[in-house]
């Protein structure tokens, strides 16, 4: 059975922007990776499954319940990190955690401990929320999002402007609470943190849905077509664009190395190497629709 | 009921742990004392002011002004900032309703006032019983000012704090900001008399004169004292409608 | 001319849209109002001056504009910035005032209407410089406008304080108050001057560090 259900989502602004177009997915238990471009319709996506934004067609079903008719039911069930959020600097740590606590019905000041703990913050409770670092604030974000032990964890763009070493205390965070038969939703721009975590993911693209699936299955599309060249000056470079996909380009003192997709083999010497998620993600969204 | 509780209690923690919280406070008790202390040079300039009714009296006329205005602005944007910091969103992805959520911040935002207000009385009288050269028995400070706390700070409360919380999500905060101008101008610019005072005065209408009375003019205006009640009871609730009524406000259910 | 245009553009058309909702508002008075009432001199002395300290507040923001820290990072002078923001809104509030005084002349013809440009610009210049004072100092929304609100509240109800000497010549609203000297131009030009004594005082500090 699957924990999340979305059915030929859609959904149009004010302005006539598109920012979904007919998407339908399920999600299971485990960590699931939602990529795309800015713009791309992420935050759309996530904010009509946490029932903020009400989308112009499709249904949603979170944990069997229907998000239309029982939207208080899915909100008791879920746990919510918005992309920007600023909190109320002049509470303490504590206090904020267990503002969101009380406001999602946990009245014991042990389970705002507990979220403090699962995110290494109990130390810093008392501290005011105006006092803390980025990462800090982060840490306190997904505190209150796990607050109460929610059933699903979404979790917009949590790690965008953390230093590596808060990224990875951040997944080391995920993959304990999903150990316990959770579903975690993680919107990321950041390719490591869902090559890590996830076990399947969707991509958007304008709107759309790109693909969803797992990871390894978006890998094996490109898998025997990422080719690294070396070449001496640009306009080689030129010639090797209009005939692959390419994923990136290593300035070197002699000559340039190029990563690329090689999907129709235009070039057959050239060294083969295994195949990243970063490798099939460049590639869907550089390019063709029948990736 | 608890989450409305626990809006209420953190809506009101939040502000009383505002630094310009306590600066209005200590502008305004500073302000009234200025004008109406008892030492000898006021008490031989100002005819009543041995009377502890008439200290509060006078006290709701000068710094209380000032107190309001500060409060007034202190409130205005506990909406809109929920807005600007995502707190909204996060909010409203939580099982929370509008009513609790809407009534959580009005209802925190006039305990807060009302916390203030009364302790803007309660540090003048204090000081007024402290500092008057006459015997003074304590209830004749606390009988005027316990008259004071539910005649004049708690309709006032209501009304400083629902325009203040309510309009701002409504309206652009800087029109109501130019509006509340005019009102308190108008307010700072009614001299005081014994004759019927205008409705719309906040702190120094007609409710006032049931504190104290001038020995000469010992008739009460009971129309004065409903309008003025009507106007600061009545705008502060009417300003509240229109929260509960925009749908914008809060996520379709 | 150009960073004039832009600060006019950053104003955006919302305090053009309020300063228009005033003069209508102030020009249904005018009609209305009785004679009791003197427009001009509370009008204009008092509650305009004020208005152009809140929207140098409110729209004229400079430590608690988002976007301080770069502009104060990368431009090549602090107090131009801060000049060209100030007067800008300034100006504007300005111009809707004159209008709206001319239609308040026109209507009730109180006070000619030279006489009313100067009962503004004093009190207006002052409430506004402390503004810019405070902008320079919080870096929180809102801040200048409540601490000059207070003051000018405070002025306001503290007409009885004209009882001590030389406090005439200070006093923001002398004329509303009743002038009974007579010396309300030069009480317009001791403000002034302290004004401009401020103003200096900002340009000696913000001139020479950008931050």
């Amino acid at each position: 059975m699957y924990n999340i259900e979305l059915r030929n989502i859609s959904k149009c602004y004010k302005n006539g922007v598109v920012a979904l177009d007919n998407i339908s997915f399920n999600v299971k238990n485990g960590v699931f990776g939602l990529l795309g471009h800015n713009g791309a319709g992420k935050t759309t996506l996530l904010k009509a499954l946490v029932t903020v934004l009400k989308p112009d067609s499709g249904s949603i079903k979170v944990c069997g319940y229907d998000l239309k008719s029982q939207g208080d039911e899915v909100r008791k069930r879920i746990g919510y990190l918005p992309q920007e959020l600023s909190m109320y600097p002049s509470l303490s740590v504590f206090d904020f955690v267990n503002y969101m606590a009380q406001i999602k019905g946990v009245y014991d000041k042990n389970q705002v401990n507990i979220a403090l703990q699962q995110v290494e913050m109990l130390e810093f409770s008392k501290r005011k929320i105006g006092q803390l670092s980025g990462g800090m604030k982060r840490r306190v974000g997904i505190a209150q999002a796990l607050v109460g032990n929610p059933e699903i964890l979404v979790l917009d763009e949590p790690t965008s402007g953390l230093d590596p070493e808060e990224r990875v205390r951040f997944r080391g965070i995920l993959s304990r609470f999903a150990k316990d038969d959770k579903t975690i939703i993680l919107s990321t721009h950041i390719i490591e943190d869902v090559y890590q975590v996830c076990e399947e993911l969707a991509v958007l693209r304008k709107g759309r849905l790109f693909y969803a699936g797992a990871s390894a299955d978006l890998i094996n599309h490109v898998e025997g077509k990422i080719k690294v060249i070396k070449i001496d000056n640009e306009n080689q470079l030129f010639d090797i664009q209009k005939q692959a996909v390419v994923i990136s380009t290593t300035y070197a003192s002699k000559g340039l190395t190029v990563r690329i997709v090689d999907k129709n083999m235009n070039f057959p010497g050239a060294e083969s190497v295994s195949a990243t998620l970063e490798d099939a993600y460049v590639y869907c969204m550089g390019g063709k629709n029948d990736a | 009921m608890r989450k409305l509780l626990s809006v209420i209690y953190y809506e009101y923690v939040m502000q009383l742990k505002r630094i310009a919280t306590w600066g209005v406070l200590a502008a305004s008790v500073v302000i009234t004392l200025l004008d109406g202390f008892p030492s000898e040079k006021n008490l031989a300039r100002i005819e009543f002011l041995l009377q502890p009714s008439y200290f509060i009296y006078r006290s709701l006329s000068f710094g209380a002004l000032i107190a309001t205005f500060g409060l007034m602005f202190l409130l205005s944007n506990r909406m809109a900032i929920d807005h600007k910091t995502g707190m909204k969103q996060l909010i409203m992805a939580s099982p929370i309703t509008k009513l609790q959520y809407i009534f959580g911040k009005l209802l925190g935002g006039f305990i807060y006032t009302y916390t203030v207000f009364s302790l803007f009385l309660a540090l003048n009288t204090l000081v007024f019983y402290v500092s008057v050269p006459i015997d003074i028995a304590l209830t004749d400070c606390l009988v005027p000012f316990s008259k004071a706390l539910i005649i004049n700070v708690l309709p006032v409360s209501i009304f400083i704090s629902f325009i203040s919380v309510a309009l701002p999500a409504i309206v652009d905060v800087r029109l109501f900001y130019v509006l509340a101008s005019v009102l308190f101008i108008l307010n700072a610019a009614s001299p005081d008399s014994a004759d019927k005072m205008p409705f719309y005065l906040i702190t120094s209408g007609d409710l006032k004169k049931l504190i104290w009375q001038h020995p000469k003019f010992p008739y009460i205006n009971t129309d004065g004292i409903q309008a003025n009640l009507l106007f600061l009871i009545g705008c502060g609730l009417i300003s509240a409608v229109p929260l509960f009524l925009r749908r914008k406000l809060w996520r379709n259910d | 001319m150009k960073q004039i245009k832009s600060e006019l553009m950053i104003l955006g058309i919302n305090p053009i849209l309020i300063l228009a909702f005033l003069v209508v508002v102030f020009t249904l008075i005018a009609i209305f109002a009785g004679e009791m009432l003197n427009l001009s001199l509370i009008g204009f002395e008092v509650i305009f001056p004020f208005i152009a300290a809140i929207f140098i507040g409110e729209w004229g923001k400079i430590k608690a504009d988002d976007n301080y820290d770069m502009i104060a990072a990368q431009g090549k002078s602090l107090i131009s910035w801060v000049l060209y923001r100030s007067v800008t809104v300034f100006a504007t509030v300005t111009f809707f005032v004159v209008l709206c005084m001319a239609i308040v002349f026109h209507i009730r013809s109180e006070i000619p209407l030279q006489e009313m440009i100067l009962i503004y610009l004093s009190p207006a210049f002052m409430l506004s410089t402390l503004t810019v004072l405070c902008n320079l100092i919080f870096t929180h929304e809102h801040v200048s406008t409540l601490v000059c609100g207070m003051i000018w509240l405070l002025a306001m109800l503290s007409k009885s304080m004209l009882r001590y000497p030389m406090t005439e010549y200070i006093y923001l609203f002398i004329r509303y108050s009743g002038d009974r000297n007579g010396i309300w131009l030069i009480n317009k030009s001791v403000i002034i001057a302290i004004c401009a004594v401020i103003w200096t005082g900002i340009c000696l500090v913000y001139g020479k560090k950008n931050r």
